[in-house]
């Protein structure tokens, strides 16, 4: 029983630490030397399509390091530093073997972080999409239009046809993970969560780098392992909620959760790339526009009017004490969005408090202290 | 911090500059200045006039973007950048927006001012927010929290990466869209195609006087100021009163014409001539410190109205296409530059460069402007590889004089003038 238990942690940790530097590209690699495709995209991206077309999709993870030397020299130091990271990771070469990188206009650093690896010719095909800003019906359409449009590309990448059926396969899969992720975030409002903030975003960040089929299948097993588990947690309260963007490195949470439990985020790489399910529906493009429009969470998206109280509900359905905000410095979506956050959080009395971070790890110790600080007076 | 809203303040400095230059007017600025501000004085007064009567305000997104239509709809313009351009309370609106919790110091000061400016009454407040991805992502964003704030209209334009014509048809059907929505939801509000279709045509008239006036640019010494370029290229936009703007147009070509043929301009003996980029420091004159070395500046490139006022090639990316009154709008709505791809602002800045033969590139690397930032090195390495002029990144805000001050950019500016003009033997 010690044993089974043993494997299956074992197990589970392989998924949590996948997106670890060691670990990160190990699944892409393995896809490459069976002779397949590798993209590289960013959270928002329609997975679906590349999976479908036989392409394993990786989410881009910037360097963990704080030389970004190189992507401060194209793009100065005052932009999106989540960009700026990835623009380094592409610079050091450590992402030549990518096939192509498929992105969305999530917002305009992102596009000219495409610019400046276009210009530097850094990987061969690349395709940014644009997303809408409002789910209308037109925007739907207009969506699904642009998505037959990237399947035909990738189809020239990775000469697999993409099908209607090979699209509603994918579809499933991710559907299948989807369901098993949003389980597990529920587990997370028991009193005692099943794990801990920081091994949930190992969790969600690991999945975006692995073969989607094996997530599919591991967590299929694991899962009854993951409803009766206990996650290491020296305090289950205060109770905390984390709001940020583009945050993938767990040790932020490590830092945090001495003190408490994040039980929940509020994160376009944790919470939201799970949320919501394709619906089944005759054309699964537009089935694809309208989850990946109608998924209201990205402060890009116009209905703040529905993403504010959103997230106060999530924080009350979680039941948190509180919440921490962690915009990255020169993020103006989430910025221009949480004053807004912070005053509906007001009117339910749950506090909060914004920590600006930089994406690598850095500055513990003023994060640490503020965290601290905030915690102790829940 | 004064109690007389933006409008009043603005009014007033019109009429004042207006006076002064009939009394005492300075012969290095063009004569059409005077009508220029009649025009924008008018205008003023008619906004002070809608917001009295309490008419509906909508923006149009910006002079750049639809605001053409929204006039033919009967809505009144906030005019919310000539504010921001223009008001003398800028250092408390920030500090208000900081106050707020507004990222005051990582976005620009364009997209945060009118926010202070409508919380505290300065300016009429829109009835319909009209949120686009036009220009770039901050001014997106103030439309989403203006909108949130006021809980009134809002719509939203989305506007595509790829100029073509699918694209248009795309723009177009949101267009219908948003009448529908405005004639349902405000009353006095009606479409009125004849007043949209004719103002289009004025529209297309000014462009065609602009775009020749720009080839009188070409002519050495540049017959304008900076300051005057800089007008002439950000008023390019679409909306106000057009009949009265070709007529301005008409004059100041007319104008400039004479002094080409004169062989006047600012800088009489010119040395150099740059190109100015993006926006410029309100609390100075930059150009100033320029022509102060000999150089003249014969290019403000801005994203906005640049497509407006200059042959830029590719524009009419709907080729010989007929295109009804409404993918009209959509098609120039999809023309600023801001919100394209970074190839194309900077395939445009070395066609302008070669076109008007230019000596150097100041590019005003404001704080926040996710449009241009990025492509910093971009511009550099092309401007100098392919043309080989250099570039000075200014970084610097609109509105915050700590930020970088006055005498750190005149430092600046002088220290590129003379790397300049010592590559070219002129110093």
């Amino acid at each position: 029983m010690v044993s089974e238990m043993k494997i299956m942690e074992e197990r589970l940790l392989r998924i949590i630490t996948a997106n670890q530097p060691e670990n990160r590209y190990d699944w892409a690699k393995e896809w490459k030397n069976a002779g397949r495709k590798v993209a590289g995209v960013i959270a928002s991206v329609p997975e679906e399509v590349i999976w479908a077309a036989g392409i394993l999709p990786i989410r881009i993870t910037g360097t963990w390091s704080a030389d970004i030397s190189k992507a401060v020299a194209h793009r100065g130091s005052s932009t999106c530093s989540y960009c700026n990271h990835m623009l380094q990771t592409i610079l050091d070469g450590e992402l030549d073997f990518l096939d192509a990188i498929v992105l969305v206009d999530k917002d305009q650093d992102i596009t000219r972080f495409l610019d400046v690896v276009d210009y530097e010719k850094r990987i061969k095909n690349t395709k940014i999409i644009h997303a809408p800003f409002d789910s209308s019906m037109t925007n739907q359409k207009y969506y699904a239009a642009q998505m037959r449009k990237l399947a035909a590309w990738l189809q020239e990448i990775s000469g697999n046809e993409v099908t209607e059926d090979s699209l509603q396969e994918s579809i499933s899969l991710y559907n299948e993970i989807r369901e098993m992720v949003t389980e597990i975030y529920m587990l997370q409002k028991k009193e005692h969560p099943a794990l801990t903030g920081a091994e949930l975003l190992g969790l969600t960040t690991g999945i975006q780098v692995m073969d989607r089929s094996f997530v599919r299948d591991e967590l299929k097993e694991l899962m009854p392992y993951i409803r009766e588990r206990k996650a290491p947690l020296k305090n289950l309260y205060p109770r905390i909620m984390i709001s940020a963007d583009s945050l993938d490195n767990p040790e932020y949470f490590s830092l945090i959760e001495g003190e408490c439990a994040i039980v929940v985020d509020d994160l376009d790489t944790g919470r939201h790339y799970f949320m919501e399910m394709v619906r089944d529906m005759p054309d699964p493009y537009l089935a694809l526009a309208e989850r990946y429009l109608y998924r209201c969470y990205l402060p890009r998206m116009k209905d703040w009017n529905t993403q504010i109280p959103g997230i106060v509900k999530l924080a009350k359905d979680f039941r948190v004490d509180g919440v921490i905000a962690m915009p990255l410095t020169w993020c103006n979506p989430q910025r221009f969005r949480w004053p807004l956050v912070k005053a509906e959080l007001e009117k339910y009395d749950i506090p909060s408090i914004v920590i600006e971070r930089e994406y690598n790890f850095t500055n513990a110790g003023q994060i640490k202290t503020r965290s601290d600080a905030f915690v102790e007076l829940l | 911090m004064s109690k007389v809203s933006e409008i009043d303040d603005y009014i007033a400095k019109l009429q004042r500059r207006i006076e002064k230059m009939k009394n005492n007017p300075d012969p290095n600025r063009p004569m059409s200045n005077l009508y220029r501000y009649e025009i924008t004085l008018s205008e003023a007064q008619k906004r002070k006039q809608a917001w009295e009567e309490e008419r509906p305000f909508c923006d149009g997104g910006s002079p750049f973007m639809i605001a053409i239509l929204t006039n033919a709809m009967g809505f009144a313009n906030t005019a919310f950048l000539e504010s921001t351009f223009n008001t003398r309370n800028s250092v408390e609106y920030i500090r208000l927006a900081g106050k707020n919790g507004l990222p005051v110091d990582s976005a620009c000061d364009m997209s945060i001012l009118p926010l202070s400016m409508n919380e505290l009454g300065m300016i009429p407040p829109e009835d319909c927010t009209l949120c686009d991805n036009h220009a770039c992502t901050p001014m997106l964003l103030r439309t989403y929290y203006a909108a949130y704030k006021s809980q009134k209209q809002c719509f939203t334009f989305d506007i595509p990466l790829d100029l073509t014509y699918e694209s248009i048809v795309y723009v177009t059907e949101q267009l219908k869209e948003f009448i529908e929505y405005c004639e349902h939801n405000f009353q006095g509000i009606h479409y009125d195609e004849e007043r949209l279709a004719r103002d289009l045509d004025l529209q297309e008239e000014y462009e065609k006087i602009s775009c020749a006036t720009y080839e009188l640019l070409k002519a050495k010494p540049c017959p304008m100021s900076g300051l005057d370029i800089l007008s002439f290229m950000a008023g390019a936009g679409l909306g106000g009163d057009v009949e009265k703007r070709v007529h301005l147009a008409k004059m100041r070509y007319e104008e400039i014409k004479e002094r080409v043929d004169k062989g006047i301009g600012p800088v009489q003996n010119e040395k150099l001539r740059f190109m100015w980029t993006i926006t410029r420091p309100f609390f100075m004159d930059p150009f100033k410190v320029l022509h102060e070395k000999g150089i003249s500046v014969p290019m403000y490139f801005a994203g906005g109205p640049l497509a407006h006022a200059i042959p830029l090639p590719n524009v009419h990316f709907w080729g010989d296409r007929t295109l009804t009154t409404l993918e009209r709008v959509a098609a120039r709505a999809m023309l600023d530059r801001y919100g394209h791809y970074g190839k194309t602002w900077v395939d445009d800045i070395i066609w302008v460069c070669k076109d008007l033969q230019l000596d150097g590139i100041v590019n005003y690397a404001m704080v926040g402007c996710t449009a241009t930032l990025g492509l910093k090195k971009m511009i550099s390495d092309r401007v100098e590889e392919e043309l080989g002029i250099p570039v000075l990144h200014l970084d610097a805000r609109e509105w915050d004089s700590e930020y970088a001050s006055e005498e750190e950019i005149t430092a600046q500016l002088n220290d590129f003038a003379d790397m300049c003009l010592a590559r070219k033997g002129l110093l």
